[in-house]
């Protein structure tokens, strides 16, 4: 999709999986965010957003998830956010105030 | 019969020959002989005393003229005849003989010595005149006068042998003189050109003036003999010898039998004074009408001559001028030829000159201009085209940035050249790229430009070598399809690449592509070039890879353009380059042991690359992942605000430098921007990351620019 980052999506057990394999900066936070909304527009109600497979997140990145969350609060969906306990961008997202809006959990299951 | 041989066939058929020239011969001598004789009648009728003292003895003349115009073999009847003649004037037999043997010799040696100094008898030169006057006549007739006065005193006794033999020698010379031209003119009329009426007519007229003329000169008492000079003038000069000979002749004879009866001038006058002046008549006839004649002839000869010659070059002229006419139309007709053909071949050179110059252009405009700046990978790139006129052609190389850091490595040679390679090369190049991006793994992307090259209508072959490093792993992927091995040159182990080979590119309907790895330690150097590099007329491939392998190991080049230009210049033809040659190495650059150090663009696409080698130089001093991980973010946020607010529209760089000290990563990220303060630059999620994930932050701003430093402690070693 982008140079660095792919974005590839399922549905699984009534939820939309949105899954980001690489790595989200500057230059592709807001096409991935566009990515996600294109296909968050079904009607699933919840949308959890897999970074399991994504190796860098910086600001950029985690505002695109803030703002993502907001669109679909007015849509009546749920954002959630799939991170593993070992992933190089927990510890940014936990800085951030991102868990406390957005449930965060370790694997899709 | 049957034995008769050939010698005796010879010889039947010679003899009538021989014998018919014999008879010839005798007859003319026959003739002479009887010729001579009637002349000593004549000259004997014709003496002024008793048949003893004869003034013209025409004998001589007749003989001289025999030999001279039939041979010397004409002797006998000479000799015949004269006895003949003597014998009955003389004593007895012996003088007879005697005086017949005189009469005989003087002609001869006439003859011979007139031979000798090349006379002709045309009589038509003054040399010929004079010869005949003062050698045939004058000379000769000594021998004659001497032998024919001695015998004659001898015989009878008688005294005066100077008178006998003045008589004598002078009638002999006049017989030459008066006789021998006529008869020398007789052939002439045959061998020369024959006469036209008119002047048979004037010859005639001149033959009868001069009788009329002599006749009454030697009739009249008055001393007119002269007068018949200019008739002999005319005849002369209007005839030559065919018209003098005779008038002097017929002069001669009738002076000549005028005094001798006593008529005219010679009336009443002692022997002497008649011999004198008959003499000198005789003499002077001779003298002007054959001197004239002869220059005349000669005059006239040197006229034809000159006439003949300007003929000649008139004809010489004209044939060189046609010669010279003819020269110069080939020489125009060949000058337009090659006019021709030299326009033909400007305009062939100019439009191979022009589809070169395109292709070239066009190859030129494909290739990378420049070499992406990777932070942490040099790479060089070299590209030579053929010299020769449309040998440029496929050759191309490519460098693609791939996701997750990945760098793909291209070089390719369509065979073939102009722009139809070019062309072709073109689209493959397109092609790798666009398989690249989508699924950079080499035998995806074999596989699919396979496909690509059996569905296009590309008839040439191409070879292509893909290669795929992956700066975190430190490994590169090789697939090649029939191109020249890729060069590992590194300190220990300098060698090619193998493994991962196929066919080149949709050569076979179907091709399973395999891929080799290998790993490219930082500070190693990977070549891939096309095989103009290696191959040359005068040299194998395998000779080459040899050469190639040797000077990359011979010395170590910190500097990859130097090494590419090393190996050009060692390895490539010099003067002329038969095959284009393409060039591209790549070497990632050795981190660990000391600090990072990266200046690039304060932009957005340099992000990735400076987190990229910042990542590679953590991991290769050994820092944890997560450390690393987390070192990154801080470092990309604070890269993040550079280049979001620190340079506004104008261009800058950014300075990100990186040191482990004492178990912690001290990192520095600068720019030469407006100070704002970070917060103020909207990042402040940006700095809150940076501060978190850093154990101390420091920012310095100044009207120069921004520093902000970072330090945080991590773990090093084989902790996880």
């Amino acid at each position: 999709m982008t140079a660095y980052a792919e974005v590839d999506a399922w549905t699984s057990k009534g939820v939309q999986v949105v899954r980001i394999s690489g790595e989200v900066d500057l230059t592709n936070a807001a096409e991935v965010r566009e990515v996600i909304s294109r296909i968050a527009s079904v009607d699933e109600s919840v949308i959890a957003v897999d970074l399991t497979e994504t190796a860098y997140l910086d600001s950029s990145g985690i505002a695109m998830l803030f703002r993502l969350a907001e669109r679909l609060t007015q849509s009546r969906q749920e954002l959630r956010i799939v991170v593993p306990p070992d992933s190089p961008i927990r510890a940014a997202l936990e800085l951030t105030d991102l868990p406390r809006t957005i449930p965060v959990q370790h694997s899709l299951e | 019969m049957a034995e008769r041989t050939e010698g005796s066939w010879a010889s039947t058929a010679h003899r009538p020959r021989l014998t018919a020239d014999l008879g010839r011969t005798a007859a003319a001598a026959v003739l002479v002989g009887a010729a001579y004789y009637l002349g000593a009648r004549l000259g004997l009728s014709l003496s002024l005393v008793e048949r003893n003292v004869t003034p013209l003895w025409p004998p001589s003349g007749i003989a001289l003229a025999a030999f001279l115009i039939l041979g010397r073999r004409m002797w006998p009847g000479v000799a015949l005849a004269a006895l003949a003649v003597n014998l009955p004037i003389s004593t007895g037999p012996v003088p007879a003989l005697l005086t017949a043997l005189g009469n005989t010799l003087a002609p001869l040696v006439a003859s011979i010595v007139l031979e000798r100094i090349g006379f002709r008898r045309q009589l038509d030169r003054l040399r010929d005149a004079l010869a005949i006057v003062f050698l045939g006549a004058l000379a000769s007739m000594t021998i004659s006068a001497t032998i024919g006065a001695t015998t004659l005193m001898a015989s009878k006794g008688t005294r005066g042998l100077a008178g006998a033999w003045a008589v004598w020698w002078t009638g002999d010379a006049m017989g030459v003189l008066a006789v021998a031209p006529f008869l020398l003119c007789i052939p002439l009329f045959w061998e020369l050109e024959p006469w036209p009426v008119a002047r048979w007519l004037e010859a005639g007229i001149i033959l009868v003036l001069t009788i009329v003329l002599v006749s009454w000169t030697t009739r009249t008492d008055v001393q007119l003999l002269f007068l018949v000079l200019p008739l002999l003038g005319w005849a002369s000069w209007r005839l030559q010898l065919r018209g003098a000979a005779p008038a002097a002749l017929t002069a001669s004879l009738i002076a000549t039998w005028s005094a001798t009866r006593d008529l005219g001038p010679f009336e009443g006058k002692s022997l002497l004074e008649k011999m004198l002046t008959l003499q000198a008549f005789n003499a002077t006839v001779a003298l002007t009408s054959f001197f004239l004649a002869a220059l005349v002839t000669e005059r006239i000869g040197f006229a034809r001559a000159l006439m003949a010659a300007a003929a000649d070059l008139e004809v010489r002229v004209k044939d060189r001028t046609a010669e010279l006419e003819a020269t110069t139309d080939r020489l125009r007709r060949e000058t337009d030829q090659r006019q021709e053909t030299q326009q033909q071949l400007t305009r062939e050179e100019a439009r191979t000159r022009r589809e070169h110059q395109i292709a070239e252009t066009l190859q030129r405009s494909l290739l990378p201009n420049r070499m992406p700046e990777i932070p942490g990978l040099v790479v060089a790139a070299r590209y030579v085209p053929a010299t020769a006129d449309l040998h440029v052609g496929g050759d191309w190389y490519d460098v693609i940035q791939l996701r997750a850091g990945l760098i793909g490595l291209v070089i390719g040679d369509v065979a073939g050249h102009g722009l139809q390679a070019a062309a072709a090369m073109t689209q493959l190049r397109m092609a790798v790229r666009a398989y690249a991006i989508h699924d950079p793994s080499p035998v995806t992307v074999m596989s699919r430009l396979h496909e690509l090259a059996r569905e296009l209508p590309m008839a040439e072959m191409v070879t292509l070598l893909y290669v795929l490093y992956d700066p975190d792993t430190g490994t590169v992927r090789i697939a090649n399809a029939g191109h020249p091995p890729a060069l590992l040159i590194d300190d220990g182990s300098t060698q090619y690449l193998d493994g991962g080979l196929a066919p080149p590119l949709g050569v076979l309907a179907h091709w399973d592509y395999a891929e080799a790895t290998h790993r490219l330690p930082p500070g190693a150097t990977l070549l891939l070039y096309t095989d103009g590099l290696v191959e040359k007329r005068t040299l194998s491939i395998q000779d080459g890879l040899d050469r190639l392998l040797a000077e990359a190991q011979g010395s170590e080049w910190a500097d990859l353009d130097a090494l590419c230009d090393h190996l050009l210049s060692t390895l490539a033809e010099t003067g002329k380059v038969a095959d284009d040659i393409a060039l591209i190495a790549l070497r990632p650059l050795a981190l660990a042991g000391t600090p990072l150090s990266l200046d690039v663009p304060a932009e957005a696409r340099m992000l990735f690359q400076v987190r990229h080698a910042l990542r590679r130089w953590l991991r290769e001093s050994g820092v944890n992942a997560r450390d690393a991980g987390e070192i990154a973010i801080a470092c990309g946020e604070a890269c993040s605000n550079v280049v979001r607010h620190a340079y506004g529209a104008s261009p800058g760089d950014m300075h990100v430098e990186a040191r482990l000290v004492d178990g912690s990563v001290e990192l520095t990220v600068r720019d030469e921007g407006q100070w704002r303060r970070p917060a103020d630059r909207g990042g402040g999620l940006g700095l809150t990351l940076i501060h978190g994930l850093s154990d101390s932050v420091d920012i310095d701003s100044d009207p120069e620019g921004t520093t902000i430093y970072m330090r945080r402690h991590v773990a090093v070693g084989d902790e996880k």
